[in-house]
């Protein structure tokens, strides 16, 4: 008997729930350090209300750095990879300033912005906008020079040489970037929402871990989780929909089945 | 009955006609004269085909005549209009390779360069699309995607796309180099049906000397850089080419003498 990859992945995902109740409930982890699922949830449950509250804060900055962040990413990479010489002045800058954990910038930002959301979207939205720029700005400088030959060759001006053969040849690599950069949103928000906040999930986090109230922590890390996963979800949907020639059998194959290509976990914090 | 006048007015408007035609890359003082005064003219319904060494320009020689690039010096006429800019209703090209959108289905390909002008409607855009498809033999694979397609059948799509305008004029820039063997062939009698079929001017860029004189009416051997017409060989083997023409002693002695020219030249 052998299991499918998709079997073996519930399999693993069956185990840790069974672990996670089990555990703590045969006294092998301290409550304290790991309460059992069923505690957890049921602690979800009876806050019902003031964690749908915070989540709903928390929905909404990550809503709009998204657009910051991936808006402003897919736009500003679309000119750098389009423009050589821009993009060769300005990448490496970027590139490097990438490399900086760009959480140290979060007190300044407070003080800036203060410490209500929008101090969280400034910083989610710096934080997605990196890789979402950088990801695009290859996608768009690494097309097939031949494509854009051969579409002049039949006539397409500039105008229908961007909209009909850039655009959606870059769609893939900028859908993936937007699926990273989106993911470092949610990092941000939340991660920005621990720090400094006085809202969100991550407030909500950080204040029940001061008291030790350990399920409800559980209880609001389940729900990032769940956030970070649907996000992701909805990415793969979208490129499923938009990129279902980009395959990755060489063969000859009989249309109408998509395997996917490449299938990696949800960035989750 | 045509008159004698009528004759030689037809003849003295060539498919392609090329004037003292010149590439010089390079900005002043650092420059490479990529192709240097070639002149010739291509008849109508004639399959003509360019070799040469590596690097001798044939294939830039080619972009110039599809109006993709700029000749540094003299003209390029097709149909007896200069060719400034690409344009489909007069030349359409194939590629080597890769040139086929992967994000469009085989009938999308062929219907691309139809639905730029808009002219025609869509639903016409595709029949037509259906029918270049149908002509090199791919009926049945409209809804493919070019990833779903052997390297022979994505050669047929690209072929059908530069047939979709109804061009007189056919430019092949190595379009089999990337085939096997065996498919390379089948895809040489498959074009000399399809030209056979469409009556179209062809003008062929490839390495294979094989290839050169099983498809040509005549075969032009280009000098290495700066790239010239060093012979122009007419191929009078009969019509249609066979297999066995491959090892008959007329073959042999023409790409012989193509390939002594080739020897010289590099």
């Amino acid at each position: 008997m052998s299991l499918t990859p998709k079997q073996t992945r519930w399999l693993i995902l069956a185990l840790v729930v069974v672990l996670w109740e089990g555990l703590p409930r045969a006294g092998l982890i301290a409550p304290l350090f790991l309460p059992p699922l069923t505690q957890t949830l049921a602690a979800g449950f009876g806050d019902i209300h003031s964690y749908a509250s915070h989540l709903l804060v928390t929905l909404g900055e990550v809503a709009v750095s998204l657009v910051f962040a991936c808006g402003g990413g897919i736009l500003v990479g679309a000119i750098l990879g389009s423009i050589p010489k821009v993009g060769r002045l300005l990448l490496p800058l970027f590139s490097s300033l990438y490399a900086v954990p760009l959480v140290i910038l979060y007190p300044v930002f407070t003080a800036w912005f203060g410490i209500g959301s929008e101090s969280k979207i400034a910083f989610a939205s710096i934080y997605g906008f990196f890789p979402t720029m950088l990801g695009t700005a290859a996608g768009i400088a690494t097309i097939d020079p031949q494509y854009l030959v051969a579409a002049r060759s039949m006539g397409a001006n500039l105008p229908q040489r961007i909209l009909r053969v850039v655009v959606p040849a870059a769609i893939p690599t900028v859908l993936s970037s937007f699926r990273i950069g989106g993911a470092l949103v949610i990092v941000g928000v939340v991660v920005s929402e621990m720090l400094i906040s006085s809202a969100g999930i991550g407030y909500l986090i950080t204040s029940y871990r001061t008291v030790l109230d350990t399920p409800r922590v559980f209880a609001a890390i389940l729900l990032v989780l769940i956030l970070a996963i649907a996000f992701d979800g909805l990415v793969q949907l979208i490129e499923r929909r938009t990129s279902a020639w980009r395959q990755s059998g060489r063969s000859p194959v009989i249309p109408g089945k998509a395997p996917r290509g490449s299938a990696s976990a949800a960035a989750a914090p | 009955m045509r008159t004698l006048a009528n004759v030689t007015e037809l003849r003295t408007t060539p498919a392609i006609r090329l004037e003292g035609v010149g590439q010089i890359y390079g900005a002043a003082g650092d420059t490479v004269v990529a192709v240097e005064d070639v002149s010739f003219d291509v008849e109508p319904g004639k399959f003509v085909v360019l070799v040469g060494p590596s690097g001798c320009g044939k294939s830039s020689l080619l972009m110039m005549m599809a109006g993709l690039r700029h000749p540094s010096g003299g003209r390029i006429l097709v149909e007896g209009k200069p060719i400034d800019e690409p344009d489909p209703d007069r030349v359409g090209v194939v590629f080597q390779e890769a040139s086929l959108f992967p994000w469009l289905t085989a009938e999308q390909n062929v219907e691309f360069p139809l639905s730029l002008k808009r002219t025609l409607p869509k639903t016409e855009r595709l029949a037509r699309a259906r029918e270049r498809l149908d002509l090199v033999g791919l009926a049945g694979f409209e809804a493919r995607y070019p990833h779903e397609l052997s390297g022979g059948m994505k050669q047929r799509v690209s072929i059908a796309r530069g047939l979709a305008q109804d061009p007189p004029v056919l430019l092949m820039d190595e379009p089999f180099a990337a085939l096997d063997e065996q498919t390379r062939m089948t895809m040489g009698d498959e074009l000399l049906r399809i030209w056979a079929e469409t009556k179209k001017t062809v003008v062929f860029v490839t390495h294979s000397l094989t290839e050169a004189v099983y498809l040509a009416d005549e075969v032009m051997v280009m000098s290495a850089r700066p790239g010239r017409i060093i012979d122009r060989i007419k191929v009078d083997l009969p019509r249609p080419r066979t297999y066995e023409m491959l090892g008959g002693e007329i073959f042999g002695r023409l790409r012989d003498r193509i390939w002594r020219q080739i020897r010289t030249a590099a």
